[in-house]
């Protein structure tokens, strides 16, 4: 741990700056490396698509990558005009969850149309039963 | 869009020829009125179909009644869960198709339509003059919270729609079979009602609204459209648009 803790660097001006890593910067790299090996693992057992576990793995790598370098953001935020790294972090956390939603949302009316779909069935297919009887 | 207005007298006199018509009637909770109502439509000879929409109250017990009295002429589908007026209205009308419908009417169950409506909305089918009638409720006598939700939503239909009618919001409808499976509803709760005139509008189909009597009784004033349904279906308008 002491040598990964001495190898953290850091882009300021250009200029590759050495230092000690913050707790909160090894807490979230040992969770994002957990976080991969535990969605690589549920991939292998086959239980989640190729799709998700790209995604999960992409945004747990770049959670990874800006606790290890957190003015990182602040490099990207100034280039899109966007005062401050966190800044950056929230506006990107917002729209992601925005979108999320829209797509439950989707999904959810999808799945209401089939249950819709089947309780039609259900209701016919009984109706035509009783008759029968 | 071929839209004519005729009044209920015009028709008074027309015999009363109920073959080919289905009636379907979708009730959710509805056992104070359910059974009157289909026995009465039934007595007529009409076929009945009754959408129970999950109703927790005695709803399917009355009309399992009502089937024993008029057993060639009603049907029962039972949703196992309620899945709203909408999904209610599907179920009838698909059922109605495949039991060979030539008409199929919407009739609601809470007694609010009177029973010789049912001919006045199917003439124009019947003469050939449209294929879909809506069975407009003069807005006259409704009481003044309902005039304003049902005229805020004839005017939301006409700006999502660019539709102009005179009741959207009317239970009472009849259809000619023919069209039916050109309607793609989607929509569970009272905002069928806004989608039936869209795909009305949509499928370019023949659309003559009917003046009919409603009738007001406590039962009916808690159902239907008032402010809270109207801004839910506004809601839904407005996704449907952004889809």
């Amino acid at each position: 741990m002491v040598i990964i803790i001495l190898f953290f660097s850091d882009v300021e001006e250009g200029e590759v700056v050495f230092g000690l890593l913050g707790i909160y910067q090894i807490l979230f790299i040992i969770l994002a490396v957990l976080t991969i090996f535990f969605v690589l693992k549920i991939y292998n057992n086959g239980r989640i698509s190729l799709k998700t576990t790209v995604l999960w793995v992409c945004l747990w790598i770049m959670l990874f990558v800006i606790s290890l370098s957190p003015d990182s953001t602040t490099f990207l935020a100034n280039r899109l005009g966007i005062g401050r790294g966190l800044d950056l972090l929230i506006i990107i956390g917002i729209l992601g969850t925005y979108y999320l939603i829209f797509r439950l949302y989707l999904k959810i009316e999808n799945i209401n149309q089939n249950i819709n779909k089947l309780v039609t069935e259900i209701a016919i297919h009984n109706e035509n039963h009783d008759n029968e009887k | 869009m071929n839209k004519n207005i005729i009044s209920s007298k015009n028709s008074d006199d027309a015999v009363e020829d109920t073959v080919g018509v289905f009636i379907v009637v979708p009730a959710f909770n509805e056992e104070k009125t359910v059974g009157s109502i289909v026995e009465e439509l039934a007595k007529r000879g009409y076929k009945i179909v009754i959408v129970d929409d999950g109703s927790v109250d005695r709803t399917y017990e009355i009309v399992k009644g009502s089937k024993s009295k008029y057993p060639d002429n009603v049907f029962i589908l039972h949703h196992p869960v309620n899945r709203g007026l909408g999904a209610a209205l599907k179920t009838g009308m698909i059922f109605s198709l495949l039991k060979g419908a030539d008409y199929v009417v919407t009739f609601d169950a809470d007694g609010q339509h009177a029973f010789e409506d049912v001919k006045n909305v199917c003439l124009p089918l019947k003469l050939g003059n449209a294929q879909v009638v809506i069975g407009a409720r003069p807005f006259e006598d409704m009481p003044t919270t309902k005039r304003f939700a049902n005229n805020m939503m004839n005017f939301m239909t006409f700006f999502f729609y660019k539709i102009k009618v005179k009741d959207s919001q009317s239970g009472l409808r009849a259809f000619k079979s023919e069209v039916i499976p050109k309607l793609n509803i989607l929509s569970r709760g009272y905002g069928v009602s806004s989608e039936f005139i869209k795909e009305i509008h949509k499928n370019h189909l023949e659309l003559e609204e009917v003046t009919i009597k409603t009738i007001y009784t406590d039962e009916t004033q808690n159902k239907g459209t008032n402010i809270f349904v109207g801004m839910k279906i506004l809601f839904k308008m407005i996704i449907d648009v952004l889809k």
